[in-house]
């Protein structure tokens, strides 16, 4: 590949490059880079929104409070309808996830700015996260047993059992695979396909207000894409942590 | 400033109930019922990343005991039917969610 020509690639939006060098700390690359810039700068913007929000903490809430409230309800509910009872102890984590995750796509829709949600390292170590959490909850509270039961639907005829255990494990293990996969393959999906059609505007001369045109709609599409991703990936991880709290299958 | 506010409030919070007494009445009841866009996607994924599972798990394990291909080939059946297991468990959700619905607006 031509230095040039990489430079204008629709892949190169996704180039992980250091911005600051740090020493090698256990062998292990630890310079600050483009991706760790927008994942902290997630945290930053997340937080201080919803201290300034949350300031004044009036009973008729202005438009930022109204926003906060809004999130911390939907989230709320998401994790009330799944969970159940329990739910509030996992509010939090629950809660830091979708913003984090909600953060870094909306940050990633800004114009030269990056997505770290885009890589599958990213969106797949914080499944493996949810994944190891869930699974921990799960052994806690059923033991290895009821654990192991859990995958066995009642009323099996005994011969088919091994077989159903295998398959379960497997539909079991491929969970954090396909909640990063789903997200990144979203997220990368939709800004490759955006500078592609980024890429006609010039060559088309006076017809390239068409694909400007649908560059605008695609902005639109991709922000509600964001919001989506955030909240299906929120959704599953409480569909799978109410699952290892409930009793029965 | 804010004394004055605090006054305001009880003749405040009436309007603004008002207000979203009407807006709620604007919103249809059954918007929550449609499915969203992303819904058949997911089960794509959940399938494909389910096989993939079951072969990479049998691929390991004919490198762990020198079975190729034996482990990779009952990894792929296995992964694949695992993947059409969650299909079937996420479509069997949806037509439950959506039986719910329709029985709570019946109500």
């Amino acid at each position: 590949m031509a230095a040039e020509h990489a430079e204008h690639g629709p892949l190169d939006q996704f180039l992980v490059s250091p911005i600051y060098e740090l020493p090698e700390l256990f062998g292990i690359n630890v310079s600050v880079t483009n991706s760790a810039l927008f994942m902290l700068l997630a945290v930053f913007v997340t937080t201080v929104l919803f201290v300034v929000a949350m300031r004044k903490r009036a009973t008729i809430p202005g438009r930022a409070q109204s926003m906060a409230e809004v999130t911390y309800q939907f989230v709320e509910g998401i994790l009330e309808e799944n969970v159940g009872h329990e739910s509030k102890k996992y509010f939090p984590f629950i809660f830091t996830l979708f913003l984090f995750i909600l953060a870094m796509n909306l940050l990633g829709m800004v114009p030269y700015s990056f997505a770290p949600t885009s890589h599958i390292i990213v969106t797949f170590g914080m499944g493996a996260m949810v994944f190891i959490m869930i699974t921990v909850i799960a052994l806690v509270k059923k033991g290895p047993v009821g654990f192991i039961k859990h995958f066995i639907p009642e009323g099996l005829p005994f011969f088919i059992v091994p077989l159903m255990l295998v398959i379960e494990m497997v539909s079991y293990l491929s969970r954090p695979f396909s909640l990063g996969i789903r997200l990144a393959a979203n997220i990368a999906a939709g800004h490759t396909l955006m500078k592609v059609i980024a890429a006609f505007v010039f060559p088309l001369g006076l017809f390239g207000v068409l694909p400007i045109a649908f560059l605008m709609f695609m902005t639109g599409l991709e922000i509600f894409v964001s919001i989506l991703q955030a909240y299906v990936f929120t959704l599953l991880s409480c569909m799978y942590l109410g699952e290892a709290l409930s009793d029965h299958h | 400033m804010r004394e004055g506010e605090e006054q305001q409030q009880p003749a405040t919070l009436e309007t603004l109930n008002k207000r979203l007494e009407e807006v709620r009445k604007l919103v249809p009841e059954t918007a929550d019922q449609a499915k969203l866009p992303g819904d058949a996607a997911r089960s794509a994924i959940d399938f494909a990343s389910a096989t993939a599972v079951g072969s990479v798990l049998g691929y390991g394990f004919d490198v762990w005991q020198d079975t190729l291909p034996w482990g990779l080939l009952v990894g792929l059946l296995v992964g694949t039917a695992a993947g059409l297991k969650l299909m079937f468990a996420e479509e069997a959700r949806a037509a439950k969610r959506t039986a719910e619905k329709a029985k709570k607006t019946n109500d």
